[in-house]
């Protein structure tokens, strides 16, 4: 238990994602839906293939996650932690993204998320490539929130 | 105490982030245009020169410090850098400093980026005593007009957990 909101804390991008209404990159927001749908559920191998095949991901704890099979196995492991959760809340605080090439945004934001009976505010950063007209994440990198909850619960110990 | 730390943490970011860079096949264009970034950023924080760090960053460069405060545009860094700067000047500097990069990982993500990302581990000391922390640092690198321009710094500090599965 003591490391499940750190491991849930990427699924943040996602929740504020799916929220995320912009007509110029329609086509990113459903892939953002439907990759926050898969999310939700246990299918981490579907999860995974949201991801570009050496994406990393940096979680709230610091530690690295390089490539798809790593990211399933954090996947997996963060839906045991979680259990019996049945939903992950989110709030957001702030958020911005921005076009570096056509193909390439960057996501920017700070949000509250809220697992069980716990809770957290990070701020975290997502890349994102198109390929093909779909969305796939290149890389993710958070920060927990100084004095925020996910002191309180001891995850900066 | 954490201060310090935290400011020689981002004092070292670069300083790995160029050694990160060579680890991997980056082209010799290109390493020499980010050592030539790594270096012109390392004399501007010697001199405590925020001014001089700015036309190091695109200009709607972001970062992340380690307190999770989201720092956006390059005026803003550098101004945020001016406030640090000074606070650094009040803090007792360690007697001295090792650092050594514990991971890595350094791609393209075309010809005009490149992403590093790594964990650094620095041990200060002062007299007798000494304290190590660890961040992990992702920084995405953009050339524009044939320069290499910080775009995206994020500085993760690393939190001693159980493994994962454990």
């Amino acid at each position: 238990m003591k490391n499940f909101l750190s491991d849930i804390l990427l699924m943040t991008a996602f929740c504020l994602l799916a929220q995320w209404v912009n007509a110029q990159e329609a086509d990113l927001n459903n892939h953002l839906n439907e990759s926050l749908a898969v999310f939700k559920v246990s299918d981490s191998g579907t999860f995974a293939k949201f991801f570009m095949p050496n994406a990393e991901l940096i979680d709230a704890s610091g530690k690295t996650f390089i490539g798809r099979k790593a990211i399933r196995e954090w996947h997996q492991q963060m839906h045991r932690n979680c259990a019996p959760a049945k939903e992950i809340t989110s709030e957001i605080i702030s958020k911005r993204t921005r076009s570096i090439r056509p193909d390439l945004l960057v996501m920017v934001a700070t949000t509250a998320v809220k697992c069980q009976n716990h809770s957290a505010t990070v701020a975290y950063n997502c890349l994102f490539r198109r390929i093909d007209s779909q969305w796939y994440v290149e890389t993710c990198a958070i920060v927990p929130v100084e004095g925020s909850a996910v002191e309180t619960i001891g995850l900066n110990r | 105490m954490k201060n310090s730390v935290l400011n020689c943490f981002i004092f070292c970011a670069f300083a790995l982030f160029t050694q990160n860079i060579q680890a991997q096949t980056i082209s010799a264009a290109d390493q020499a245009g980010i050592t030539a970034c790594y270096n012109a950023f390392m004399a501007a924080f010697e001199k405590l020169d925020a001014a001089a760090i700015g036309p190091l960053l695109t200009e709607n460069a972001e970062q992340i410090i380690p307190t999770g405060e989201i720092v956006r545009g390059r005026a803003n860094i550098v101004a945020s850098m001016e406030g640090y700067m000074a606070f650094l000047k009040t803090q007792p500097k360690p007697d001295r400093m090792e650092t050594k990069n514990v991971a890595q990982q350094n791609r393209y993500l075309s010809t005009d980026l490149i992403l590093t990302t790594y964990t650094e581990e620095s041990t200060l000391y002062f007299g007798d005593k000494s304290r190590t922390e660890k961040m992990t640092t992702s920084v995405i690198m953009r050339k524009i007009n044939g320069k290499w321009l910080a775009d995206l710094i994020t500085l993760t500090p690393v939190m001693a957990m159980p493994e994962m599965g454990k």
